[in-house]
């Protein structure tokens, strides 16, 4: 054991180096400010990304539940796939994950239907005091749609994207704060025409006479609501729930609620959902296309069982069929399994910090710098979405896209053949922006953005001496809004410069 | 004016500025983010959001004995609600069929599948092996941190190990 813990502490340390090195090494961002105006920042990205795809919609009907006991509720699967184990247990009444979000939620779809076309507003009250304001849920979708457009309503902007098929985002920025608005089973079209009926009684509403033929007005109240519905939600309030780990480290979870308290309605913007019965009882499924990922309904015993795992649709489909009650000690023996106790066996001695130094490779003095200018490839998915990508003599490295709506536009990776991974969400400061895109298997990405006029170039310099040279283009639709990207494989760019028509640097990296 | 040293807790601590005190805690608060969050932008984020509350309430944040234990602490605490939104997040963008899965790098030297595991430890263990490794404390300067005992930071540290050593074996032979 103390071999493997010697061998860890190594690891451990010596990755610990790297990362003092490389953060001694980047730029320390300005002090912090007060105010959150301006260009989107990640925080309000991320706040708006889990409103929009996890979603909390309130459930109030708690009058209906057959029972308070939370014991009523500790189901566990009763057949197992080999290798699968219950790792930890939630009881209904406790909230895992982050605090409460005091959102505003207005749900439209069909009573107990995930099959069903749904729309789901949410809307942050810009009238609650700066401490008790969660951050404005803004367009943080351009991060996860595609086929961005951006539109007016009413005078105001306005912007919608694809999520996936069928599913659809919009944000319009009105007079009474920014509303999402997300919708399951409605064209584009459909769609628009009924942002652009947002009227506020107490909260965004539709105007009743748009509504489509078989929505109706399920739900209105806080999304920030402890009793949350479960749907989608293993950490809600509102359900017990058990978390399962497969033998390769697959997730799986079983979340049990009443019948009465799960707004099946919102499953309807977790996929594509299917009707099917398990043994006379009424159920639903969905997977993912491209991925093994399954959820089911089971609807039995006036409680909902959804179980979500990295599996096909038969293993889930039996799991959920064999849930069974948990006896008290089972479900204690299995929450009581993540924080173990043993006994301690370390020194604590901390380890010495070793000197920085620069996170990129250097030059070989012996090699002679060329430019060498190439040209980005443009792709308008729209005038408000556009991918972007740069093919270099040595081949293409991966690309970006850029979606924008107003003035808050995101970054997105489009793959390629050493491409892929996730975007670095580094804030994007105007006049200039540049910033790496980490996560790429064999690439890394440079990419410059500003909404200034005097930068002209983005510069990146190569362990082989060339110095890539991509001019700035603007967005079709938003002109003052100029951006840049060249990716070269991973460990080969030595520097990457911002410069000016006159040659002179504005900004390094 | 004293300006605290970038070296674990401070031992004493002489009230300052808030932009000194920025300036000489900011990038060891980055480090510990960015090993808990695992990108640049989130970990600068984290960070701008605990100095953001702390330049608000410096009058007493900046009386305390040792401020950067307080930013430290925000930080640790808002990664982890993070993280489980993140984990929520990941499955809903699973059933949406766009996964973005962590994907890391094998060949940088910050050995991201090291972190990676990290993070998948329990948020406590987590927790105890960045302030460990990342901001070279002791057991007792991690207690402090985590408000608990030594003897808990001990049995987390010592968890979190066994657990990386086997996970990081699991991965190199994989």
């Amino acid at each position: 054991m103390s071999d493997q813990f010697a061998l860890v502490d190594a690891r451990g340390r010596a990755a610990a180096t790297a990362v003092r090195r490389s953060v001694a090494a980047r730029p320390l961002p300005a002090a912090p400010e007060p105010s959150r105006a301006g260009w989107m920042r990640p925080a309000m990205v991320a706040a708006a990304v889990v409103l929009l795809v996890v979603g909390l919609v309130a459930v109030t009907r708690r009058e209906n539940a057959p029972t308070n006991d939370p014991a009523a509720l500790r189901f566990l699967a009763g057949d197992l796939p080999a290798g699968w184990t219950p790792v930890s247990t939630k009881d209904v009444g406790v909230q895992h994950g982050p605090d409460p979000l005091p959102g505003f939620s207005v749900l439209y779809g069909a009573p107990d239907d995930p099959t069903a076309p749904a729309v789901l507003l949410s809307w942050v009250d810009p009238d609650l005091p700066l401490d008790q304001r969660p951050p404005s849920l803004g367009f943080g979708f351009l991060f996860v749609a595609t086929d961005v457009h951006q539109f007016d309503v009413q005078g105001r902007t306005a912007g919608c994207g694809t999520l996936q098929v069928g599913s659809l985002i919009c944000g319009v920025d009105t007079v009474h704060g920014f509303v999402q608005v997300r919708s399951s089973g409605l064209s584009f079209g459909e769609l628009a025409d009924l942002v652009d009926t947002i009227e506020f009684t107490s909260g965004p509403r539709l105007a009743q006479a748009a509504l489509p033929h078989g929505l109706s007005l399920l739900f209105a109240g806080d999304s920030g609501s402890v009793e949350a519905s479960g749907m989608g939600n293993s950490d809600s309030a509102g359900v017990a729930s058990v978390i399962y780990e497969g033998p390769q480290g697959q997730y799986g979870d079983l979340s049990t609620g009443w019948l009465d308290e799960q707004e099946l309605a919102f499953g309807a913007f977790f996929g594509t959902w299917h009707s099917f019965t398990i043994d006379g009882d009424p159920a639903f499924w969905t997977s993912a296309d491209s991925d093994s990922f399954v959820q089911v309904i089971l609807l039995r015993d006036r409680r909902a069982f959804t179980l979500r795992l990295v599996g096909d649709l038969a293993t889930a489909t039996a799991m959920v069929d064999s849930v069974r009650r948990a006896t008290d000690r089972e479900w204690v023996t299995i929450g009581s399994a993540a924080l173990p106790e043993e006994s301690p066996n370390t020194t604590g001695t901390a380890p010495e910090a070793t000197a920085d130094a620069a996170p990129f490779p250097t030059l070989d003095p012996a090699v002679t710098v060329t430019d060498l200018r190439v040209d980005q490839t443009i792709v308008e998915n729209t005038p408000d979405d556009v991918s972007l990508s740069v093919r270099l003599p040595e081949g293409e490295f991966g690309g970006v896209s850029v979606a924008m709506i107003g003035d808050h536009y995101a970054l997105r990776t489009t793959g390629g053949p050493g491409g892929g991974g996730n975007v670095d969400q580094t804030v994007h400061l105007t006049p200039f922006g540049i910033s790496t895109l980490p996560g790429a298997s064999t690439a890394k990405g440079v990419v410059v953005t500003t909404g200034g006029s005097g930068a002209a170039t983005l510069r990146v310099t190569g362990t082989g001496g060339i110095r890539y040279l991509v001019d700035l283009v603007s967005m079709p639709n938003h002109p003052t809004f100029r951006f840049a990207m060249v990716a070269l494989p991973a460990g080969s760019v030595v520097r990457a410069d911002v410069i000016d028509a006159a040659g002179n640097v504005l900004a390094t990296i | 004016v004293t300006i605290e040293r970038e070296s674990g807790l401070a031992a004493s601590h002489v009230a300052t500025t808030f932009d000194d005190f920025y300036a000489s805690t900011a990038r060891r608060t980055l480090s510990l983010a960015y090993v808990l969050t695992g990108n640049w932008g989130d970990a600068e984020d984290l960070v701008q959001d605990a100095y953001a509350v702390a330049a608000k309430r410096w009058a007493e944040i900046g009386s305390y004995d040792d401020p950067s234990a307080w930013v430290r602490r925000v930080v640790l605490n808002r990664s982890v609600s993070r993280r489980r939104r993140l984990q929520r997040e990941a499955l809903a963008v699973v059933r949406l069929g766009n996964r973005t899965d962590e994907r890391v790098v094998d060949d940088d030297p910050m050995d991201p599948v090291f972190w990676a595991a990290v993070r998948r430890l329990p948020p406590q263990q987590s927790r105890a092996v960045a302030l460990f490794y990342v901001n070279d404390l002791s057991v007792e300067q991690i207690a402090r941190v985590l408000a608990c005992a030594e003897g808990t930071v001990k049995t987390h540290l010592s968890r979190a190990r066994t657990t990386l050593g086997r996970r990081l074996q699991m991965e190199d032979e994989s």
